[in-house]
């Protein structure tokens, strides 16, 4: 909550991470499953001791140096520009709570980048055994980077004994790192990583020439590499389900379940499209390069790996939804506030509390309500929402044909938008059952308001400007102003 | 797209291959016909499997919209002379009001044990009669008089207040 | 024992040779490895019928799927849409596929009849083919203005009164065909029944019979070659079955999953029911398939020479149109620079089609 925002129009900064991070994604997982593919099919080459097989691994080997050290590499210090710019609270989280962690996933990088190097090479000019060693270290160490940051991520969602109910931390980082998501997590990213390394091989064997013997072999073998997760991948996703915080589960649940019913949530929405991207693609490599290869060309190569992208942009758009309204869960806030931070602020007045808003705010007149109210939802509301337009989440939509007194309400729910009621009551035994529920239906999906009940009622002032309502006012106000100041006996004495 | 063997065999002339991959690539390749079912197959399985949950619950017949009431005002006694009868709806259950010539009123669920139709009063006989397969019951009780139904017709509590006569399950919460 | 004869039996040739007895699958078969495809540079749009093949049967999938629960009434349509979109369970997604499936469907009918245009499948034998295509178009354009209705809120509503209103422009019989389609002087129940059994009775049996002689002509005639590729002295072909089948089915695939991402991120909305007395919402206009048509009609002063605008419009719509039709008698292969004012012609058509529309979308 000490930070500045980072505006930015119609996508909001999140998607700025979001883009960065799929594309990022989509790269570093075929860099460590493609290590594999290059261990596994090396040993293959070595074993039927075939040139043209070594020949094609060359050629594919230099596609992947190309994508992972160049784009691979660049897109993931964009994360950190991005996160850095974009959420620094919850990136000042991860460096405090996981420096040692990033250290090892750094030194495994640069190790990585290295034995690739090494490797690349090296091809060729190496004794056929030993190099086919190398193929297998590499695959270990860009292995390591994978077992680190799956730490790191999934200890961003489900941190296990590292914190208490009440948002404190108690536990070591060990118990964040090690989370109960972490090993069917883990399992799963392999998975993805095995068929996207398969998918990548399509595309490289799609482009041999006039060996239709050869390329028909190695599409099927690239093919091969989907089983992995079309055999044990739902397995471990159901796993992995059950690991999930309970208040995620029912959203989840809820969603799906209401999907077919209209008002379904976004995340819902993703989690269907992964389901459908996923079996589809299984699909279309079992009717594709699996039992037509010779059929197979680089246009369906890369209609593949469009669809692989839509796998993975649905799945990690609806992993990153399910940390909502979390950004490291149950801790930090995706607006940056700590959980543990709320009645400390609700007491002492959100401007107090941020400095930057407070720097802001102080430049502004006392009485200029609407201005504060601006700030207030700059501070707290736009690591989410857009303001005007049709942007993402944009409020100007989603407040509609609210008017002054709703939007009030509005605010006043989201204050204890937080705060989780339990019933006691008897059940057929008389055992005493607690029932839990969220005080308002919004919880589960976005943080609570903060700040003095006045600089509440500022933030609802601004948003019925952003309203439907309150823009027809404003631009009826704006236009009685220019008529008054382009009259000519206008008094203004305004230069 | 498909190359012809026959460039693929004078690529074989210049390089000699170690292997030929098309005999083994042939080798795991099933009969065609087998290789076409066990495609149609596959891809029809997990497909189906991904499509039946949503066709099945968008196919399935909404929640029944059962209107369960309490109590009905069915009209002024006066309407109902002894000896006649009403047909009318109690919440979503056919029901049969019978105001018997001897003057007792009775009310019961309308719905025939025996397949289900509706019943009528028979005026003349002085009878609850179904027009499907001839059933007969008392109208003072609703037991079987006569045809195939197993069990007699369900009660309802047929009243008289303030001149109105009212129509009531005939336990609180017993399923009329 | 029966037991083991039937372990011993293959069950699937049992099967396939059960079949062949009763229908000449042994036949079909043969006629359908026979087949070849040509593989050359310009391949990629033999897909697009196979695209087309498609979207009809996702169309009729979801249509018969949305009928189990849509009403056809003037009063119960939009209710009944409306739980489709918020109650029943996926009925989102079943009206979502069906509304932009009619939008993809004609799009990509577009483009395949362009890329067969430019690769000049309509000459001689293929004239038939040709012409069951166009008929198709116009056929699945008719599907999208009766379906638009269909829902009965506001944009559909005043959409269909004012395409029923272009079609009462026309001279001479213009107000007797309105009325006919409209059932009456007013968009209403008899409109809606009208429409309601174009679309789900008459439309799918002529699509039927349109199709069927489509598919068999191409069956006859065999797929099309580009010219250039005939003179090739090394010519390279897939078997239309199983290979070229295969390959069309992995299409499916990919064209499916691009389909359902839309669908699923972008639903088809719904907009608020009709009020017949309100005035026409800002910025209605028709599909946009029909957009180009309509800005002829728009951009034609209402005097043109000594004649209506509006029939001066209609005139020149129906020119461009019957050069689609005569194409084929026109450009018979047989003289090179017809041919090449054909794709001249062709180019210009889509050009015009494209400006046309984006100065319709302007509005």
């Amino acid at each position: 909550m000490s930070y500045p925002v980072w505006e930015v129009p119609n996508i909001g900064n999140g998607w700025i991470i979001g883009l960065i991070a799929i594309f990022h994604v989509f790269i570093s997982h075929f860099a460590i499953g493609g290590g594999a593919f290059l261990a596994l099919t090396e040993t293959l080459a070595y074993k039927k001791n075939d040139d043209r097989i070594y020949d094609y691994i060359k050629k594919h080997s230099k596609f992947f140096l190309l994508l992972t050290t160049v784009l691979g590499a660049v897109s993931g210090v964009g994360i950190w520009w991005a996160i850095g710019l974009a959420n620094p609270s919850g990136a000042s989280v991860l460096i405090q709570n996981f420096g040692l962690f990033w250290g090892a996933e750094w030194t495994f990088f640069a190790a990585e980048l290295a034995t690739f190097l090494a490797y690349y090479y090296t091809m060729g000019k190496m004794d056929k055994k030993n190099h086919c060693v190398l193929a297998w270290i590499y695959f270990g160490i860009s292995f390591g980077t994978l077992f680190v940051i799956n730490g790191i991520l999934t200890g961003m969602l489900t941190n296990g004994g590292w914190l208490n109910a009440q948002g404190n931390i108690v536990g070591t980082v060990y118990d964040s790192f090690f989370n109960p998501a972490f090993w069917p997590a883990l399992a799963i990213r392999l998975f993805i990583m095995f068929a996207l390394a398969g998918i990548y091989a399509l595309l490289t064997a799609s482009t041999i020439k006039g060996q239709d013997d050869l390329k028909q072999y190695l599409l099927r073998y690239s093919a091969k590499w989907m089983l992995p997760g079309l055999i044990a991948g739902p397995l471990f996703v159901v796993w992995y389900m059950f690991t999930l915080p309970p208040a995620t589960q029912q959203v989840i649940v809820s969603g799906l379940s209401s999907l077919g019913e209209g008002n379904f949530s976004m995340m819902a929405k993703v989690i269907f499209l992964c389901i459908v991207f996923a079996t589809g693609l299984i699909g279309m490599v079992i009717v594709g390069p699996f039992l037509n290869p010779k059929g197979f060309n680089t246009t369906f190569a890369l209609m593949l790996l469009a669809s692989g992208f839509g796998f993975m942009f649905t799945e990690e758009w609806s992993r990153e939804m399910m940390r909502k309204p979390y950004v490291i869960y149950n801790y930090m806030y995706s607006n940056g506030l700590r959980k543990n931070q709320i009645a400390q602020v609700n007491a002492d007045g959100f401007f107090k509390s941020n400095a930057w808003a407070r720097a802001e705010g102080a430049t502004l007149a006392k009485e200029d309500t609407v201005g504060h109210g601006k700030l207030m939802f700059r501070y707290q509301c736009m690591s989410c929402h857009t303001a005007t337009g049709n942007g993402y989440r944009s409020m100007a939509r989603l407040l509609g044909e609210r008017d002054e007194n709703a939007i009030a309400n509005l605010i006043t729910l989201m204050k204890d938008n937080h705060v989780i009621l339990s019933e006691e009551s008897k059940d057929e035994k008389g055992n005493t059952v607690i029932t839990t529920k969220a005080k308002t239906p919004y919880n589960g999906y976005m943080p609570p308001v903060v700040g003095h009940q006045d600089e509440l009622d500022a933030l609802s002032k601004y948003l019925v400007t952003l309203s439907k309502k309150g823009m027809e006012a404003g631009a009826e106000k704006a236009e009685a102003q220019m008529a008054t100041e382009s009259a000519p006996q206008s008094t203004t004495t305004k230069s | 797209m498909m190359m012809m063997m026959a460039t693929g065999q004078e690529e074989k002339i210049e390089t000699p291959p170690t292997f030929d991959y098309s005999a083994e690539t042939a080798g795991e390749t099933m009969s065609r016909r087998l290789f076409m079912g066990g495609m149609i197959g596959v891809f029809g399985a997990v497909m189906a499997a991904v499509a039946a949950g949503p066709l099945l619950s968008y196919l399935w017949p909404p929640k029944s919209t059962a209107i369960k009431i309490d109590k009905l005002v069915l009209g002024k006694v006066a309407e109902f002379p002894a000896g006649t009868s009403k047909n009318f709806k109690f919440g979503s259950i056919p029901a049969l009001f019978i105001h018997s010539p001897d003057g007792s009123m009775h009310a019961f669920n309308a719905t025939c044990s025996h397949l289900g139709c509706t019943v009528q009063y028979q005026q003349a006989k002085n009878n609850i009669y179904c027009a499907c397969h001839g059933g007969t019951y008392d109208p003072a009780t609703g037991n079987v008089v006569a045809g195939p139904p197993p069990e007699g017709l369900h009660k309802l509590l047929a009243s008289v207040e303030a001149g109105e006569i009212v129509i009531r399950p005939e336990k609180a919460g017993a399923k009329a | 024992m029966a037991f083991e004869t039937f372990k011993k039996m293959n069950l699937l040739k049992f099967g396939y040779d059960w079949l062949n007895q009763r229908v000449p699958l042994e036949a079909a078969i043969k006629f359908a490895t026979k087949k070849e495809v040509p593989v050359h540079k310009h391949s990629i749009w033999y897909y697009m019928g196979g695209i087309c093949m498609l979207f009809v049967v996702l169309q009729l999938v979801t249509g018969l799927l949305l009928m189990v629960h849509y009403v056809p009434s003037y009063e119960g349509a939009y209710q009944s849409v409306m739980a489709i979109n918020n109650k029943i369970p996926f009925g989102w997604l079943i009206r979502s596929m069906h509304s932009w499936g009619a939008n993809l469907f004609i799009a990509i009918l577009v483009i395949h009849m362009f890329s067969t245009y430019f690769m000049k499948a309509y000459r001689s034998p293929r004239e038939l083919t040709w012409f069951s295509g166009l008929g198709l178009i116009g056929l699945a354009m008719v599907f999208g203005f009766t379906g638009y209705l269909l829902p009965m809120d506001e944009m559909a509503f005043f959409a269909t009164k004012v395409g029923v209103d272009v079609a009462g422009e026309a001279p001479f019989i213009g107000e007797l065909v309105a009325n006919f389609v409209r059932g009456g002087e007013e968009v209403g129940q008899a409109t809606m029944n009208r429409f309601f059994l174009i679309h789900v009775c008459a439309l799918p049996a002529a699509l039927m019979g349109a199709l069927g002689l489509h598919l068999l002509l191409i069956q006859i005639h065999g797929i099309s070659e580009p010219e250039y590729f005939k003179k090739l002295s090394i010519k390279k072909y897939e078997k239309f079955f199983p290979d070229f089948i295969m390959n069309d089915m992995f299409v499916w695939g990919g064209v499916t999953l691009l389909f359902l991402a839309i669908v699923c991120l972008n639903p088809w909305p719904l907009g608020p029911t009709i009020d017949p007395s309100a005035p026409a919402p800002i910025g209605i206009k028709p599909e946009w398939y029909f957009l180009s048509q309509f800005q002829v009609l728009k951009l034609m002063p209402s005097q043109f020479l000594f004649f209506e605008g509006a029939h001066v419009a209609m005139a020149i719509i129906g020119a461009a149109a019957s050069t689609m039709v005569l194409i084929p008698f026109l450009d018979t292969g047989k003289n090179p620079t017809i041919s090449k004012l054909a794709t001249i012609w062709g180019v210009v058509f889509l050009i015009a089609l494209g400006v046309l529309t984006y100065m319709g979308l302007q509005v």
